[in-house]
């Protein structure tokens, strides 16, 4: 309630200051024509107003003309060695801000003034464009504008648009096939928490699309960046604050052919607040839980220990709803105290629904003998249902005050949160044991992350130009999943030696992270040569607070009847039968509280130098080196005699060099080379100095506090053609070599899976990317536009077949998760006149490795899915837009199977359906 | 002036850089392994908590009452004596925490009782007179696991037994030594345990790897155990005098090679105790490998619950057997041998096995195996079946008939025969003994004239919770 009184009364506050005028503001930034930079110091004057308004622009080129009478007609801009440009034409209604974004050329022989119609300025899309264009590294982009074109509802679908890039599990970004380890995500700059408990990843589905700007995917390391990354580093960039007053406001209803309106949706019966993705405390442990007696201890005790937890543990059918959404933003830029000062304000809910009946789960044991080869033969074959409800709530405030032409401070605050509640029933046969399974799996996570940053810019004018850029970030985060259930039993009862008992799985895992970054720019000029010397310092910190905890239902006595309701029911609690206890009861498993309950920090200290030079006007050089110091710290809260080590704590210092050459072989026309080292550290659970037990996934993994971190040598060669609008043609090839990677090998000596991280020798990675977007235009199809991106890759990872065996044979594989394919491919036709914009986009990746199976039986590979998306949008007067889009067109088979010739072993299967979504929304610009 | 700004910038790079690296790169503190503490609780019970050290050399004395808390290791090179009539406890407790014995690789356990005074494995909740919990209660903590250097047919020599994972060494079992001697265990009774270990493993009552011929196991009792009773993972320990009453998995059950012997041989189950034996060739992923599975097991007597499922025993994953003299009683179902088509390979099934002379079911008596009572009239095929792969809809594939009848054949071929004995769970000594068609015993065996476990005295009355008095 508090947040919506906040958001009214800047609300009004803003209309408070725009209206009542009969003057207009101007307001924009000026860009080089050929390097796409801001141009700093450049005048504005508007000659006809007495006095004469004068402005100029800030570190950012922006400027802000205040106060213009509406009937002025024309302004001049002028910079030292540019050309001055007359804006002629000037329509100003009052009240209102007008945006003009101009571009100033270098001065050539004989023209040295330009005359330029204020109606001819358009807004494009081509920004991302241009910082690609003149980046130092190698750089992809996506911009609001595409994501909102091309209807991506989060980043992670935003993504999936960008060459080399594939999503897994709708949140794990890939960059050329490599996966988490080898990534790195910043919101706006900075380091936030992942919220994966095993991986050092960032889950990309937590930003909406409606609070970002843009998203920037650096292929190529340069000093100025954090060196843990190979693949890419993708920086999110939430929206900052408009020019001028807007307001969007946007509701949409979605209906899937499976998901919605279905009287069959599986679920489960849970709290009060599900529909906001937060639990109300019903899945809370039970407070006596902290302490359980064992049977014959203190049966009084543990019958009402017993009694206390919750005892839905089973799936029902319930109606679902339509997936809908609710987004709200308003933003503005008034006089605060005589400065400028820009806020935004936004709120978004999301509630989808996912659900199919069809899905298929088969696991075969693959015979082994030492003369021929093997043989699958079944283990376990099910048919899966799965319903499943994933909320998403949103508020961004974004604050920037601009003391004076020289600096500023921003405030940026998020806070995101989201809910998923899943219910899956399996069942089917499982003939070694000659039974017939039926296994029920509850669960619900809450993921959620606030974020506040502050951060500041400033030009020292009067010291040698020097830009210092800093900012300070702190985000706490996160993720709990409480009450996991499991219910599993047979056509017998419940068979514990075949497999788990019915079990209740608790996790509550935090983690706090600090960024604090403080870059100096500044301009010199070597020998006549222009060039920038950037350095800086960075301190990152990152503290984790993980606990878990299961519970196992356990039972003396008495038979299961295939009835859970009754199984779990008060009667059936443990009670004195004939002086011996008979009945159901909890027990405390510690396999997950000793093992999976640890602390760990981590911090990365660095400190960078690098200079940007133009060698001649065509030949640019970056080159410089960052340092990294990071340490690692793990510490298991229950020590454990079985294990090696106690704790695990590690330092890896670094010194990590770039060179890089940017070759302008014409105005539009680049080649790039780019050198440089990267580093690839483990994640917490992977040096953890103890094994700890995946019980979702049915295996042990062991810790290895003598890893080492990978170093990645990485070459990249690209050229890039730039052509009008955001048209561009590009192709790359890359090789990258891995010194000490890390992967996960399954140990031949445990009896149940186990598997452990280890440094192998080597891997290698190399591929070539595609790239181009064209406006057909030329061809007379004036407001179509085409483009595609493909990534062709090869990994090969080489390693010993049993880990622990010197003689042991070596395998080769690709990496794990690495398609060795990317496409993406879109047509879009937008005709600004009339506001409609739509189009067709597809999306497909390779087969690729899923699950490592061990020694030489076959490995499952998830096969490649064709994803086809249309989108049609049309605005309805000068506010109001609507939009149709259908996704998952082709609505095939999403398959893993395994990797054998013969026949189709199908590990998971299931089919989605198709998705028809409808929006309106509501925007004041 | 920006030329020394460039000098200061560079400067401070490289201060913070050497700074930086010079910091401790020593980062790893290794496990304090602390002895392991014998300390009487306030019932006056001695606690034994292992930090690493393993027992030492050691003596549990008759006088006292041992509490097991948590896993308590005889480490490599140490003997753990217990006196006869010692009554050993284990706490209650899962996963990593679950109370058992392990006596590890190169170890050594002399747990030699009487008939007058057994060593009792019990419960903590439980008494020497067996009287403290529900006679049928289990579950309630661990067991007894012995691990040594004999064969196995794994992939790797060294194997984690089950639950306990490679990170603990002395969880490790297999070695080239077939002669292995990890001790005896004689007169010992083992009550009530199988708690869960982790991963859906439950540990047996008695869990044997690669045991070696050298150790004596004579005179076992594993009663109420939540999983098998016994269970080889590979060896080639003989074992003498067994009985396995009530559990609820398989009561005698190996695994990945298992080579030794076995005689007299006692099992009474419940409804929901699984296999009378379940006998694996190999491991999944090396089921062909050797040495085989073929143990000699002479006089067993396996008698199941009328109106229980249980199969009389299962070979298969390349297991071999030799089954001989020995009677089995009430069964569902009857013997299952697996055979795998496999490209007419036939590889890794045990029809193959039998068919390469590794499977000898000889010179046996069964009764109401599989609803067969009359000696006269017996459909051989429901008591010796042929058991296929099956598809993804979980139905069987066809099997040839000819495979099928083969199978069946050797069922009166093999002098097998179907007759009433007269035993019982409460009186497994034969009313009408069975000494006709003996089969010939191997070197090493008690060269006995009678099928079964017993002759006319039962040999596990007066030790035993199952038969208390004599």
């Amino acid at each position: 309630m508090k947040q919506v009184i906040i958001i009214l009364s800047f609300f009004y506050l803003s209309v408070f200051f725009v209206n009542a005028q009969d003057r207009g503001t101007i307001r924009g930034n000026i860009t080089d024509k050929e390097t796409g930079e801001a141009i700093v110091g450049a005048m504005l004057i508007i000659e006809e107003t007495e006095p004469e308004i004068v402005a100029l622009t800030d570190f950012d080129g922006n400027y802000s003309l205040e106060n213009v009478p509406i009937n002025a007609k024309k302004f001049t801009v002028s910079f030292l060695s540019y050309k001055t440009q007359i804006i002629e034409n000037l329509h100003l209604i009052p009240g209102n801000t007008e945006i003009l974004n101009l571009i100033l050329e270098k001065v050539a022989e004989d023209i040295d003034e330009v005359v330029v119609s204020a109606k001819s300025i358009t807004n494009t899309d081509a920004a991302i464009n241009t910082v690609q264009k003149n980046s130092a590294g190698i750089i992809n982009g996506v911009s609001s504008q595409q994501m909102s074109k091309l209807g991506d509802s989060d980043a992670a679908s935003a993504l999936k648009r960008v060459a080399g890039i594939s999503v897994s599990g709708g949140k794990y970004v890939f960059i050329r096939g490599l996966s988490d380890r080898y990534s790195k995500v910043t919101l706006n700059g900075a380091e936030i928490p992942g919220l994966d408990p095993n991986k050092n990843t960032v889950q990309m589905d937590m930003f909406p699309s409606n609070i970002i700007d843009n998203i920037i995917v650096h292929k190529s390391f340069t000093p100025d960046l954090p060196a843990s990354f190979t693949g890419g580093y993708i920086n999110v960039t939430t929206k900052s604050y408009p020019e001028k007053f807007t307001l969007h406001f946007s509701n949409s209803i979605g209906y899937n052919s499976q998901a919605n309106l279905n009287e069959d949706f599986i679920s489960y019966e849970g709290g009060k607040y599900d529909a906001l993705g937060i639990d109300d405390g019903i899945r809370n442990i039970p407070e006596q839980a902290n302490d359980i007696p064992a049977i014959y201890q203190n049966d009084e005790k543990l019958a009402e220990i017993s009694k206390s937890f919750n005892k839905i543990m089973s799936t029902n059918t319930k109606k679902s709803f339509l997936n809908h959404g609710h987004s709200l933003s308003i933003g503005n830029q008034i006089k605060l105290f005589g400065k400028p000062f820009g806020f935004i304000l936004s709120a978004s809910y999301d509630r989808k629904f996912k659900y199919y009946d069809n899905g298929l789960y088969a696991k075969y044991d693959y015979t082994h003998s030492q003369n021929s080869s093997g043989v699958m033969n079944l283990y376990i074959s099910e048919k899966e249902k799965k319903g499943e409800e994933d909320i998403m709530l949103s508020l961004l405030g974004g604050f920037s005050y601009k003391l004076n032409r020289n600096n500023s401070l921003n405030i940026s605050i998020l806070k995101n949160s989201s809910g998923l509640k899943s219910a899956r029933y399996r069942e089917g046969p499982r003939p070694e044991d000659d039974i017939y399974m039926h296994e029920h799996t509850l669960g619900f996570q809450e993921r959620n992350f606030t974020s506040a940053q502050f951060s500041g810019k400033h030009i020292l004018t009067n010291f040698l130009n020097i830009r210092i850029n800093w900012i300070s970030s702190y985000t706490l985060s996160k993720q709990d999943e409480p009450d996991l259930r499991f219910f599993s039993y047979d056509n017998t009862g419940i068979n514990s030696s075949a497999y788990a008992v019915p079990a209740r799985f608790y996790r509550f895992m935090t983690e706090n992270n600090a960024d604090n970054k403080l870059t100096f720019e500044i301009p010199v000029n070597i020998k006549g040569k222009s060039a920038k010397i950037k350095s800086g310092a960075a301190y990152t910190y990152k503290s984790r607070n993980s606990d878990e905890k299961k519970f196992d239902i356990l039972s003396q006595g008495i038979v299961f009847n295939g009835n859970i309701y009754e199984y779990l029911s008060d009667e059936n609690i443990i009670k004195d039968v004939n002086n011996s206890p008979k009945g159901i009861y909890v027990g405390n498993d510690t396999i997950t509280d000793s093992f999976n309950s640890y602390q760990a920090k981590e911090n990365v200290i660095a400190a960078f130098g690098m200079i940007d030079i133009d060698i001649t006007k065509n030949l640019k050089i970056i080159t410089g080196a960052r340092f990294e110091n990071n340490s690692i710290f793990v510490e298991n809260k229950v020590p454990t005699y079985h294990h090696k080590y106690k704790k695990a704590e590690r330092i890896y210092p670094d010194i990590l060099p770039v060179f890089n050459t940017r070759y302008s072989v014409n105005k539009n026309m680049n080649l790039r080379f780019v050198y440089s080292k990267t580093v690839g550290r483990p994640a917490f659970r992977e040096i953890a100095p103890y094994a700890v037990y995946d019980f979702k996934e049915g295996w042990r993994v062991v810790g290895n506090p003598d890893l080492q971190r990978t170093l990645i040598d990485n070459l990249d060669l690209r050229w890039e053609k730039f052509g009008i609008n955001g048209d561009i043609i590009s192709a790359s090839v890359f090789y990258k070599y891995f010194k000490n990677p890390i992967e996960l090998v399954d140990d031949a000596r445990a009896t149940n899976t186990e598997f452990h991280y280890v440094n192998i020798n080597n891997s290698k990675l190399y591929g070539i990317e595609f790239e181009f977007k064209q406006h057909l235009g030329f061809v007379n199809l004036n407001n179509f536009m085409i483009g595609s991106n493909i990534t062709i890759l090869k990994s090969e990872v080489e390693f010993p077949v049993n880990s622990n065996t010197e003689e042991s044979a070596i395998l080769k594989r690709p990496m794990y998760e690495q398609a060795p394919w990317v496409v993406n491919a879109f047509l879009s036709y937008d005709n600004k006149e009339v506001g409609l914009n739509s189009n067709v986009s597809f999306n497909m990746e390779g087969d690729k490795l899923a699950v490592v199976i061990r020694g030489d039986a076959p490995d499952i590979y998830k096969r490649s899915y064709p994803n086809l998306k249309f989108n049609i949008s049309k605005t309805i007067g000068k506010n109001f837009s609507v939009k149709f889009s259908v996704k998952n067109i082709l609505d095939k088979v999403h398959k893993k199977t395994y990797d054998i010739e013969d026949k189709e072993y199908i590990f998971q299967s299931y089919s989605l359906g198709r998705t028809y979504s409808f929006s309106v929304s509501y925007n004041i610009n | 002036m920006k030329r020394n700004l460039l000098k200061f910038t560079a400067i401070a790079i490289l201060g913070a850089i050497i700074t930086l690296s010079s910091c401790k790169t020593d980062p790893i503190e290794p496990v304090d392994k602390d002895a392991t503490t014998f300390v009487k609780d306030a019932n006056g019970n001695i606690v034994v908590t292992d930090k690493g050290k393993g027992t030492g050399n050691y003596t549990f004395k008759e006088s006292e009452v041992y509490v097991l808390n948590g896993l308590v290791f005889v480490n490599d090179g140490q003997t753990l004596t217990i006196e006869p009539g010692t009554l050993i406890k284990g706490k209650p407790g899962t996963g990593e925490s679950a109370s058992a014995l392990v006596v590890a690789r190169g170890g050594k356990i002399m747990a030699e009782g009487t008939s007058e005074k057994p060593i009792i494995f019990t419960a903590e909740a439980d008494n020497r007179e067996g009287t403290g919990v529900s006679a049928d209660a289990r579950g309630l903590w661990g067991g007894v696991i012995m691990l040594g250097k004999a064969t196995t047919n794994n992939l790797t020599t060294d194997k984690a037994i089950e639950g306990i994972s490679t990170s603990e060494a002395r969880g490790l079992y297999g070695g080239n030594d077939d002669t292995d001697n990890s001790g005896t265990l004689k007169y010992v009774s083992i009550r009530h345990g199988g708690t869960d270990i982790g991963e859906g493993n439950e540990i047996n009552g008695l869990t044997l790897g690669a045991v070696g011929s050298g150790t004596t196991i004579d005179y076992i009792e594993v009663i109420a155990n939540n999983d098998d009773g016994i269970e080889f993972f590979g060896g080639s320990v003989f074992v003498k005098h067994a009985l396995i009453v009530k559990c609820k998995d398989d009561s005698y059950d190996y695994d990945q090679g298992f080579h030794g012997k076995g005689q007299f041989w006692l099992t009474t189950q419940d409804t929901d105790s699984d296999r009378g034996g379940e006998h694996d060739g190999g491991p999944k992923d090396n089921e062909t490998g050797t040495p085989y599975a073929k143990p000699e097991i002479y006089n067993a007597t396996y008698i199941s619950v009328e109106g229980g499922e249980s199969k009389t025993f299962t070979l298969r994953d390349n297991a071999g057997v030799t089954y001989a003299n020995s009677i089995f009683v009430n069964f569902d179902k009857g013997v299952d041998i697996e055979y795998l088509e496999d490209g007419g390979t036939m590889a890794g099934c045990s029809y193959k096995m039998w068919e390469d002379g590794y499977v000898h079911v000889q010179n046996n008596v069964f009764y109401n195996v599989a609803g067969q009572t009359d000696g006269s009239n017996v459909d051989a095929s429901v008591l010796f079946k042929v058991s296929t792969a099956k598809d993804a809809e979980g139905n069987h594939l066809p099997c040839p008939q000819n495979i099928k009848d083969a199978w069946t054949l050797a069922f009166a071929g093999n002098t097998n025969k179907v007759a009433n004995p007269g035993v019982t769970a409460n009186n497994p000594v034969p009313t009408n003994a069975q000494t006709d068609d003996m089969a010939t015993y191997p070197s090493g065996f008690e060269n006995v004239s009678y099928k079964g476990a017993f002759g006319t005295t039962n040999w596990a009355a007066g030790w035993t919770l199952t038969f208390p008095s004599k």
